[in-house]
């Protein structure tokens, strides 16, 4: 813990619960104003993150990726960015509602374990390493907010065929466009977990003269990425739509989150110990 | 004192053939809004027809005489009994008056709740009034306020958010499945009246292609042709069913057309592809259950009118908000009123000091004649600071009784205070005038 983090966390978990609460009032409800202090209380969570993980990386003199604690900090900042961007490029509004309050979950969560700096053997200050867990945080992030997508995906599709729209659902996107939106995310996601796996592997080999060595955190990656490679075959070769596609992209989510958070309590050890 | 009256008939007072009866038409609106620029009884006019209403709002100083004026209006130009309409007919003077207008603008007087047409039907009434010179300073600020009021009603609540008829909640189902239609495909099985008019409403949202299949081929083609589409035969609906995006039917045939197995098979060699059927026959088309195959949103004719009964009762919560919105804007009008009736009052009472600060000025600089240009400059400036100052606060106070209704005190104690019986009388007639400049000129800043 640096000086003033602390202070800044709870800053930054006060502007996120807040901009959390008020983008559910307005989805609730109707004022178009409060969207718009929402907005601006989540920009300023945004630049509260972006201060803290610079200030750790000015204090620690490294960029702080490599505890927990600080790939929490930082897949959070990445699906901020990511939802952002979706916002201000393609007016996907409904995205906030929906994203914000997991996000203020994972912080408050990363609020309770360890903020100690990284102390790692040599080896692991390797450029290799760095991209490697630079590309996975990027991929997770891609793939927390395409399962956000495949949630609303599945409750509009549900209420469109039980034919009783709620009024929170009538505000969402078209089953087509949150389809669109999930398509590109998971493709983006599956990419940068490709090139995280590769680069992973030659940086094992370097260090360790074994590019796969069968841990836990290694299968449980194999297992993520057969389930998203599977999703954009399907896709592809359009065997599966809509629905189906959606559940699947969910199932592919959950080998997510059970890879991030499990297996490190599970499996400990390793070469992924540190994660 | 300024009334506010309506008098008119709408669909909840009147059937069709007596509102069809006294609908205005151009020539008749033109000669009625003359009509009422040539009375005295009426200071101002303005009139409304659409096909379930026809409203008659007017401003005169007497309210029995304006009632009069009006009905005899409509006894001239429609030509007929009034007396007999008497039953048909709806009165309103003063804040309900004001009310009427507000909730028809609104749109919570329409057939349709909340509907935005009217918004567009009061904007061009005012606008004949306007062109007819009918429309005063009470009218100006009226409608304007009206208008306000409906955009706020529009913006601010859901009340036109959700589709009020069996067509629309298909073209709303569409767009939520499809997001934008201008790619989509359109399938029309069974060319009939119904089916036409969901195609329309689904044309207008500009879908790429139209196909028509129906058992005779004639009426088929008949209907594609109107849509810039293509007729198929019957018996290649499948090979339709695997193009269409959107399939409306409406066969008269008595059992299904469309079971579940042909459907499941449709939708394999559609890999997937979503699909809306709209089932608007009766009996129905195809079999409920196809609603169970993934990516089938299936609506038959029931499911469609339930959408558009919840919808209709979000309406009503809705018109609840809206009611509160209009109360709000109401009483900005009232106040403006109120604030009204006692400008002639200031206008008097400044005009009776401006009087007296340019003869005294006059004496006074005709003693002082060695003064430089500019001090009798700054003497002048004094005099009208003096007289300002005084002013003020009475004004003010003025201002603020009458928008508690206390003002008819101050009219008689200031009249006698300042003799200022005079100078109401004598410029009541330019005062008006006076109004209707500053009302014109505040239109055009709005």
């Amino acid at each position: 813990m640096i000086n003033g983090e602390f202070a800044l966390y709870i800053l930054l978990l006060c502007f996120l619960f807040t901009s959390a609460v008020l983008f559910l009032i307005d989805l609730l409800g109707s004022g178009k104003e409060l969207f718009v202090i929402a907005r601006r209380l989540f920009f300023l969570a945004f630049s509260a993150l972006t201060v803290l993980i610079a200030a750790r990386a000015v204090t620690y003199g490294y960029f702080p990726i490599f505890t927990f604690y600080e790939t929490l900090l930082f897949l959070a900042w990445a699906v901020t960015f990511v939802i952002i961007l979706l916002e201000r490029s393609y007016g996907f509004r409904t995205v906030f509602p929906f994203a914000v309050p997991a996000l203020f979950a994972v912080l408050f969560f990363a609020f309770f374990i360890s903020a100690e700096r990284a102390s790692l053997p040599p080896e692991y200050k390797s450029i290799w390493l760095f991209f490697h867990i630079i590309t996975v945080i990027a991929a997770y992030s891609t793939f927390t907010v395409a399962f956000v997508t495949s949630l609303m995906y599945l409750s509009v599709d549900n209420q469109l065929k039980k034919k009783k729209l709620s009024a929170l659902v009538s505000k969402l996107p078209s089953l087509d466009v949150l389809d669109h939106y999930n398509y590109k995310l998971v493709s983006i996601g599956f990419f940068l977990l490709t090139i995280s796996v590769f680069l992973g592997a030659l940086w094992a080999q370097n260090v360790w003269g074994a590019f796969w060595r069968w841990e836990p955190k290694e299968i449980w990656a194999l297992v993520t990425w057969i389930v998203y490679a599977t999703y954009l075959h399907t896709r592809l070769s359009g065997g599966w739509q809509g629905r189906r596609v959606a559940m699947l992209n969910a199932c592919g989510f959950a080998t997510v989150l059970f890879n991030y958070f499990a297996v490190r309590f599970f499996f400990a050890g390793g070469l992924h110990q540190f994660y | 004192m300024t009334e506010i009256m309506i008098l008119g008939i709408n669909h909840k007072t009147a059937p069709v053939e007596l509102r069809e009866k006294l609908s205005f038409t151009e020539s008749q609106l033109t000669r009625s809004l003359a009509f009422c620029k040539a009375s005295c009884e009426i200071s101002e006019a303005i009139i409304l027809t659409t096909c379930n209403r026809t409203e008659i709002y007017a401003v005169g100083a007497e309210p029995e005489l304006l009632q009069q004026k009006v009905m005899q209006l409509l006894a001239e130009i429609k030509e007929i009994d009034t007396a007999a309409l008497r039953p048909n007919l709806y009165i309103y003077t003063r804040e309900k008056a004001v009310e009427h207008l507000f909730t028809v603008t609104a749109g919570l007087d329409s057939m349709i709740l909340g509907e935005t047409q009217i918004l567009g039907q009061v904007k061009d009434a005012y606008a004949k009034g306007k062109e007819a010179e009918t429309v005063g300073a009470v009218f100006h600020a009226l409608f304007r306020q009206a208008v306000t009021a409906a955009k706020r009603v529009q913006t601010e609540t859901g009340i036109n958010q959700n589709a009020a008829s069996v067509s629309y909640a298909a073209v709303e189902l569409a767009k939520k499945i499809f997001g934008r239609l201008d790619n989509r495909t359109v399938l029309v099985l069974g060319a009939g009246k119904m089916s036409e008019l969901t195609l329309r409403h689904l044309y207008d949202q500009g879908v790429k292609e139209v196909i028509v299949v129906n058992r005779t081929k004639e009426r088929a083609d008949k209907l594609a042709n109107c849509f810039g589409g293509v007729a198929e035969y019957y018996e290649n609906r499948r090979e339709c069913l695997f193009k269409a995006d959107i399939v409306i039917s409406s066969t008269g045939a008595p059992h299904f057309i469309l079971e579940k197995e042909e459907m499941a098979a449709v939708m394999r060699t559609r890999r997937g592809k979503p699909i809306f059927l709209i089932d608007i026959a009766v009996p129905r088309d195809i079999d409920p259950r196809v609603n169970e195959l993934d990516n089938v949103y299936l609506y038959d004719i029931d499911d469609l009118q339930a959408v558009v009964a919840a919808n209709l009762k979000d309406r009503q919560h809705e018109a609840v908000k809206a009611r509160h919105i209009i109360r709000e804007e109401i009483s900005h009008f009232q106040s403006w009123l109120k604030t009204q009736e006692v400008t002639p009052l200031i206008a008097a009472l400044r005009h009776k000091a401006e009087t007296i600060r340019l003869s005294e000025l006059d004496v006074s600089l005709k003693k002082l004649a060695n003064l430089s240009d500019k001090e009798k400059k700054h003497v002048e400036n004094l005099t009208r600071a003096i007289v300002n100052r005084i002013l003020k606060e009475p004004v003010l106070r003025i201002k603020e009784f009458a928008l508690e209704d206390r003002s008819e005190v101050f009219v008689t104690s200031l009249c006698q205070l300042f003799d200022l019986t005079e100078e109401l009388n004598g410029h009541q007639t330019d005062l008006r005038e006076e109004e209707r400049v500053v009302a014109l000129a505040e239109g055009g800043r709005q």
